[in-house]
Formats: C-alpha cells, structure tokens, sequence
C-alpha cells in the first residue's frame, strides 16, 4: 500500500479550536443587528382550505414590518427537496398556499423588530378554514374515496416517473427479477412478515435558522444553516421568481444536518422578505417548530417474504413496502427506491421482487435522514434474516455469511433501480464483508453466545448482529469540484463547494490536497460552500463528500503539483517527471531541493522563464463514480458494559421522536409533544422523564434476561414486569412479540432490546449508574456465557 | 430594571426587563459561545458558570445574575492559549459539529476545577445534563479521562 503523510494520520480537526473556543461561526452569530425577526402562524387544522385570510389588524401593530401569506406571494410549485436538477420529488409545495395539508403546515409570516412582536402580530391575523376530511395512516389515505391531499392543479413531477395525486400516491417504483411467487411455493422454508418503522426527528443542536440581508448591489445574500447551499441558491430564485445571479447563499459553521437541513424551507420566505423589506431579517425555529415544521424520518410499513432452501440458500426475497410522506412529498420517491435498492442487493437471491410506495397523508413531512430508506427495510429484513436462520436451524451469523453478496459480484438490483431513473450497472470492486464477520466475530464472543433456549438465570447476556449496507454518491448525477490557488508564502487556497455540517469534511480534503502537493495539513486555507466564490457542490448528503469531492480535491492537487514540478525543475534545470513533492518542498533527481517557501529562492516566489506557470492555480470538477460501502455493525446488537453505547450515538438527542396521534378527538393530526424518544427507524418509546429511570432499570432487566426476551423461562415476576414495561414503552413491538401469529421465539425479542438500548438515550449520569450497577448484578450472576 | 455583574472578569452593567433571559443578554453583550439549542433546559448548549456553579442561561432571568460572577467560553481560553479541556478535546478529536461544545466545556471545568482528578462517575454526573448529537460522547469522555488521568499521575 502506498505511504501516506498525511492522509489516514490523525489531523486535528482544522476548525475544532475556534469551535472551542466559542467564536462566532454559526448563523445565529453573524446575523447583522438590526435584522428583523421571522414568526409563523402554523395550520392549527390537518386539512383545511383556507377561505379567507385577514391581515389588516396585525399590519397595524407595532414594529411590524411585512407579512406574507398566499394571498401576496407569486404561487410557484416546487419542491422543497435539496436534491440534484431535475429533482426526482413531485413538485407539490408553494411558498405559501390556500390550503393547509398538516398541522403544522405554513399559512403566514411576520416580520417585526422583535420577535415578540412578531409572535403578537401572528396573534392578530384572522384566518377562516373550511376544514376538510383528513386521513393519517398509509391504508386510509390509499383507500378509494380517500380525501385527495393534492388537489391542485399544478402538482406534477418534473420527471417521468409514476404520481398519482388524485389517489394521495406520491411515489412508487418497482421491480422484479425471476418468478418469485414460484420460487416462494417451491421454497423448502417460507416466512412472511410484516414490520413497522416510526417517526423520527434529527434534533441537530442547531434548528434551522437563516438570516439574509441585500448587499449594496441589491442583490438577496442568504446566510443558512443548510446542506445544500447551491440547491438553496436554484430553489430560491425559483420560488421567487428572480434570477440566480441575484443570489448568494453562504454556509458559516452548521450545528448538525443528519438531513434536516437538506431541504429549503426557511430560506425562500426570508429572502423574500429581505426583498420586500429592504432590511437584514432572521428567522430561526423554536425547538418545537423544528419537531412539527420541518423534516422528519418517514415511518414505513413493509411487508417482506423470503424463501429458503434445506442449504440454506435464499431462492426468494420480496419486499413491499410504503412510506407515510406526510403532506409533502419531499425525497418520496428516493428514500423509499433506496429501501430497496441499499438493502435487496446485500443478500444473493435468485428470485427478487421489490414494490416500493410512497403515500400522503395530513401528517408532518418525511424527508431526507440519516440512512435515508435503507435504515427502515434494513430493520425488517435484518430481522427475518435472524428469524429464517433460526427456522433453518443455522447460525445466523452463517447464514448471513453464506447469502452476503461478495467481490467481484454485481446485482441485478443496481441495474433496475436509480433514483428516479434506471440505476447503473455496478459490480462490488472490494468487499470485506467476510473478514469483518469474522473480527466481529471473534472481538464480541460469538461463540460463547449459546442457544437462548439453554440459559438460565435472572439475569441474562445476549449476543446479536446485524449485517447492512449503504451507497454513496448516485452514479453520473452527483458532482463536486474544486478551485486550488498557490501562494506567495507556499500555502494554498482550496476552494470547494463541499459543505462540512460538522462532519470534518473541510479537514479531510485539507488532508488530501496536502498530501497530493507534499506539504503539511497547517499550509492549506479550506472556504467552503460560498455560492460566489466556490464551485458547485451538490452539498452534504449521501456519505459522499469524501469520495466526491475529494476526488475533485485529489484531481484539482494533481495538477497544481504538476505546475510546481514544472516550475521546480526550470530551477534546477530537471526534467518535472523527476521532481518529487514532499515536505514543503521539490526535490530534484540529485538529492537537489527546493522549499515551497521560507526563502528567497522559494519556489513559491520564484521568477523564471517559464511562462503561465506562475498562477499555479487549478479548478477541476468531478462527476461521482459509483461508490458502494458494505459494513458490518458487529457491535450494534451486544449488550455489555461498552455494548449499548456504540448504538446510542445515532439515536441521540433531545426527545427524538414524536409521533402524530392519528384520528382520536379534536386534536387529531396533531403531533404530540412528549418525552418520547425514538430508535433511528424502529420502535418509539413513550414516557415522561419521570418514568425514565424506573423504565430504564425494567429494561435492563429484560436486556440482562437476554434473548429470553418476552418468553423469558425465568421468574413469572420478571415475566410480568417487563411485558408491562415493555408493553407501556414499546406498544407496538410488544404486540408484535406477543402475537401467536408471529411465533418468533428469540429474534423479536431481542431485536427489541437491541433498538430498546439504541433507543435509551438517558441523561449521562443516571445512563452510567445504572449500567453499573446493573452490570455488577449480572456479573454476580454465574450465567453470564 | 439594572444590573450589574461580572461577566468573565469585568464588571457590566445591562439595562433589562424582568423576563429578560441571560441567554439573550449574554449573547446581546457579545458572547457568541452562549448557544440556544432548545430554549427550554434541554440541551445545556447555552450553559454558562455563575459563581463556578453550572447553570442553563436559557431558563435563568438576567436579573437573577446581579451581583454574580458569570463566566463563558471566551473567558477560559484563547487560539494561542486554549484551556488544557479545550486542548484535550480538540486534541481527542471529540469536536465536530461544535454546537454543544461550550456548554460541554464549561461543564467539565466546573468540575474541574473543583476536582483536578474526577473519577469516571464524577464526570458523567457533571456532564449529565450536555447533550451533543454528533459524537455520541465516546471521546468527550476519553478526553476528559484522559485529563483527569494526568491530573492524578
Ligand atoms: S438552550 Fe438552554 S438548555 Fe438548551
Ligand atoms: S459536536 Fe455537534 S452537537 Fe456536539
């Protein structure tokens, strides 16, 4: 393997001590003093045309400045989804609109002097609403003679794929290979399913924010906490109707994105009131505002059959599924096509069949989350994949090792499923799948892991794995680039429309640009996604930017290298092949060298007969190649001192779900706030922080009483307490455990423990107690192994 | 009404209404490290030392700090001479996003200060109430052990 200087060593994060230090770099710290402030009046209906809005009264009071309603907007349908151009969304949202679709949903916004004003002012807008017929679950809203969410005229997808409005079908894709129903009647072993993925909020630290001001040229600069800031830029000069040129979208420091912030939201109603205000105006949402109003994981419901045979080999696979998208259909068709198309091609079938759909309803909006699809069918299949092992009486990390996609193999999936189009035919170029089994394997204790039915005890350890896959970067869509430019004093200027959101994206291409012109990581100035001054980036998302846009990084290096070899060499009369870049300097084929800088000979300041070279500057752009990431989440599933904490960093943050409450009482539709927290794209936890300790202690019992689970052989006191805790926590799943048409003897329960401890993000200190305390009871008990 | 306190080692005097939260008047007076990720005491990301004791400023009056001593980020280290936490989570890697970070930082001098060698349980206790997205606490903790480990040896 090549020798590496700089990249794979641990660099300090280039922008970790300003962050450390507390300087302002964040939306909320640049905002100009005397900006304006943004407040909404939300839909307090879940479906309702609005019949008449009345904003006389609240222009009136004092510090107000301008509202916007549907009223005095231009009525533009787009989408909302920061997505490559032509976005494979269904254009189906307006800046404002008559029509409410959520509660939560858009109907006004002020701006004033304060935000108290602002928030008086919403006070003051009369609106009448002719409340419509609302429907919450995915069956209701497919049903004919559903209530039609999308009535409107002018929603349409602005590219050729399937969108049935007037039946609330926001998305669908689908595909087949082979005759599975054949291959499912013909299989020795056959199990079919049904599970269930919840809501889920990204709960970044930072909620969405923007603030924009006109510069002297009257031009709209947007300052936002986005993803995506050259999306921002198109989307906002679509909505408001005005030309890119007058726009510049800057992104400062961002508090965390996971997706949220892969949508434009916020941005076009702030610009527009810069416009019509002439002012700085800012607007940032409240934390509850960030729940109901912005994006959220869409639950999904799939229903997945597999067949086997006595070898254990997969002869079917089918996976029919569809998302509740909420009123919007924001990422629809992608999220749930990746449903499939991140998760069917990690198992080797010969038959496979994969329906995929997306469905409105008056709920908040699903849109872009970490995972992105694959997270939701991955629970569900990952689940059958334990249950069909046990049928078979395997071992499932065998079976999974057997049916695991490997080198050198492709799937027929690649082929069939784009985003939005066709996919690309892709085969696996290197896959570690086996090898990482085999580590997980062996650092976890797989062996010791023993049948469930033989262990005994109050208290009780499991072991669990899980196998998943995720792409990275969509095949001849996505792209990014670079601008490099060398200075007087050897350092460099790297340009890039990447858009680090705290995930260090801005070090990692440092890195790499060092390393292709040998100097060290300090020397290289990273300004990234500035729409003025940084080439285009499709932004933040889809893991990519380090194989993206650092490929453009990689290429955009070379060739300034070149020009320095070139440069070099007239200096030491060589030939630039013979020049080796390293260490701040160019060295010549007889040990010869010359510094970047430092002195007056420095290369960086020489003056010589060579002509054009003096710029030493490159711009390159780069069009993704496919990537295709296998891994292994060995850990996720082990429940030990260490083993529910690698888990618990996806699921993280402040109450992390909430979930609508569908058709009970006036307030249906409403998302309800609680303490509730939520797995990344499995079951949902309802309690008060209250309940949270004596629910954790109950939990861990169950975790400690292992793969036992609800069907513990243990004490019926233990028994008892955790199908009550379970039951009060996790409804659905313990149903779902229960139920004598799902005779799931291990694998359900534990699948539950394991989202169960995903899912406890309890404070520090209490987390760390009761783990030890509950670790020391365990350890006391002599079942452990 | 006015006020007058310390804030990270000079005396102010702020003009403030009664529900004026210190948060606002904190950032107001030019504190950017004060952040507000919730506004409701959830996330800790605005937490700030009054008296050396770590307090949420989002759910505490301006007025409540009069005749106090406040202290934030931008009083406990600089580029040039960062705090030796600030130094050791930067050094671990344990930054990403860096929402969260004054308050985690300010947390853990709180206690440090008053205990150069924390155990591992101590530090948990302190940071109980800082919640970061983004790093799912591994190495904050290892950093902040890692400190407490070289305070003791
Ligand atoms: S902003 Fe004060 S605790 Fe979250
Ligand atoms: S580093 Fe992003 S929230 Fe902590």
């Amino acid at each position: 393997m090549k020798k590496f200087n700089v990249v794979a060593k641990s660099v300090r994060k280039i922008d970790s001590l300003s962050l450390a230090t507390g300087k302002p770099m964040f939306v909320a710290d640049l905002k100009p003093a005397d900006s304006l402030y943004v407040k909404a009046l939300w839909s307090p209906h879940a479906h309702a045309r609005i019949v008449s809005i009345d904003v006389s009264e609240a222009e009136k009071m004092p510090g107000v400045h301008c509202i916007l309603h549907h009223g005095n907007v231009p009525r533009v349908v787009h989408t909302t989804a920061g997505q490559g151009f032509p976005e494979p969304s269904p254009y189906d949202s307006f800046l404002f609109d008559n029509k409410v679709r959520f509660v939560g949903d858009r109907v006004a916004a002020v701006a004033a002097d304060t935000p108290e004003q602002a928030a008086a002012a919403v006070k003051a807008i009369k609106v009448v609403y002719e409340e419509l017929p609302a429907v919450f679950t995915i069956d209701d809203a497919l049903k004919p003679g559903a209530p039609v969410i999308h009535d409107e005229p002018e929603a349409h997808v602005p590219i050729p794929v399937p969108y049935e409005p007037q039946r609330n079908l926001a998305a669908r894709v689908a595909m087949d290979v082979g005759d599975v129903e054949a291959e499912l009647k013909a299989a020795d072993t056959m199990l079919d399913r049904e599970f269930y993925t919840d809501y889920a909020h990204h709960c970044p630290i930072e909620p969405h924010i923007v603030t924009a001001h006109l510069d002297v040229d009257g031009r709209v600069i947007v300052t936002t906490s986005t993803q995506v800031p050259f999306h921002v830029r198109r989307i906002v000069a679509q909505v408001l109707q005005i030309p890119v040129r007058r726009i510049r979208v800057v992104k400062p420091r961002i508090g965390g994105g996971f997706g949220g912030k892969q949508e434009v939201l916020l941005e076009p109603v702030v610009a527009m009131f810069a416009l019509r205000t002439g002012r700085a105006v800012h607007w940032k949402y409240t934390r509850e505002e960030e729940f109901v109003s912005s994006r959220t994981r869409h639950p999904e419901k799939m229903r997945i059959r597999a067949g086997v045979k006595k070898d254990g080999s997969i002869s079917a696979l089918a996976l029919d599924c569809c998302t509740n998208s909420g009123a919007y259909g924001a990422h629809a068709l992608t999220v749930v096509c990746n449903s499939g198309s991140k998760i069917l091609p990690l198992y080797r079938s010969k038959t496979i069949h994969f329906v995929g759909e997306s469905a409105y309803t008056n709920l908040p909006v699903g849109g872009a989350y970490r995972g992105y699809g694959a997270t939701q069918s991955t629970f569900g299949i990952d689940c059958m994949m334990d249950e069909l092992a046990e049928m078979l009486g395997m071992d499932p990390l065998e079976f999974r090792r057997m049916n695991t996609i490997r080198s050198g193999e492709t799937s027929p999936v690649f082929r069939a499923l784009g985003e939005g189009k066709a996919g690309v035919e892709q085969s696996i170029g290197s896959c570690e799948m086996e090898k990482c089994m085999k580590l997980g394997a062996r650092e976890i204790g797989w062996k010791k892991r023993g049948r469930w039915q033989d262990k005994k005890g109050r208290f009780r350890r499991g072991i669990g794995m899980a196998s998943l896959m995720q792409g990275s970067s969509i095949p001849e869509i996505d792209m990014g680039a670079a601008t490099m430019k060398m200075n007087d004093d050897g350092s460099f200027n790297l340009l890039v429309g990447a858009t680090d959101i705290g995930t260090g994206s801005d070090t990692i291409l440092a890195q790499i640009a060092a390393e292709t012109v040998g100097c060290d990581v300090d020397k290289l100035i990273v300004y990234s996604s500035d729409t003025d001054t940084t080439p285009f980036d499709v932004g933040a998302y889809a893991s990519s930017t380090t194989y993206l846009s650092g490929m453009a990084v990689k290429n955009v290096a070379e060739k300034v290298a070149k020009q320095i070899a070139g440069v070099g060499a007239a200096m030491m009369e060589c030939k630039p092949k013979e020049i080796d870049l390293r260490d701040n300097c160019a060295f010549g084929p007889d040990g010869k060298s010359v510094t970047f800088s430092g002195n007056r000979a420095a290369l960086a300041l020489w003056v010589g007969p060579v002509p054009n070279w003096r710029d030493f500057l490159a711009y390159h752009a780069q069009v993704a190649a496919a990537f295709l990431r296998t891994f292994l989440r060995s850990g996720g599933g082990h429940v030990d001192r260490q083993g529910a904490r690698p888990a618990l960093c996806r699921s993280g943050g402040l109450r992390h779900g909430s979930e609508p409450e569908a058709g009970r009482g006036p307030d249906r539709g409403r998302r309800v706030e609680r303490n509730q927290l939520c797995v990344d794209g499995a079951v949902s936890l309802q309690f008060t922080r209250a309940d949270a300790q004596s629910i954790l202690r109950a939990l861990q019992d169950h975790v400690h009483a292992g793969q036992a689970g609800a069907e513990d052989h243990s004490g019926p006191q233990l028994r008892k307490r955790v199908a009550r805790t379970a039951q009060r926590a996790f409804p659905k799943f313990a149903s779902t455990a229960r139920s004598p048409a799902s005779p799931t003897p291990s694998t359900m329960p534990w699948a539950f423990v394991c989202a169960a401890l995903r899912s406890c993000r309890m404070p520090f200190g209490k987390r760390f107690k009761n783990a030890r305390a509950d670790n020391k009871r365990a350890d006391a008990a002599d079942d452990i192994e | 009404m006015n006020i007058q306190f310390t804030l990270n080692g000079k005396l102010r005097t702020a003009e403030v209404e009664a529900n004026t939260k210190l948060a606002d008047l904190l950032r107001e007076l030019g504190c950017a490290s004060v952040k507000i990720g919730c506004n409701e005491g959830a996330c800790g990301s605005c937490a700030v030392n009054v008296d050396g004791r770590l307090i949420n400023s989002c759910l505490t009056y301006a007025g409540q700090v009069n005749g106090r001593t406040v202290e934030t980020v931008e009083a406990i280290g600089s580029l040039d001479h960062p705090h030796p936490i600030q130094d050791a989570l930067v050094e671990e890697g344990a930054i990403q996003c860096g929402y969260c970070m004054p308050g985690v930082i300010l947390a853990a001098k709180a206690l440090f200060d008053k205990n150069p060698s924390p155990t591992e349980e101590e530090l948990a206790v302190a940071l109980d109430g800082q919640l970061c997205r983004c790093t799912g606490y591994q190495k904050i903790e290892s950093a902040l052990r890692k400190l407490a480990s070289e305070a003791r040896s």
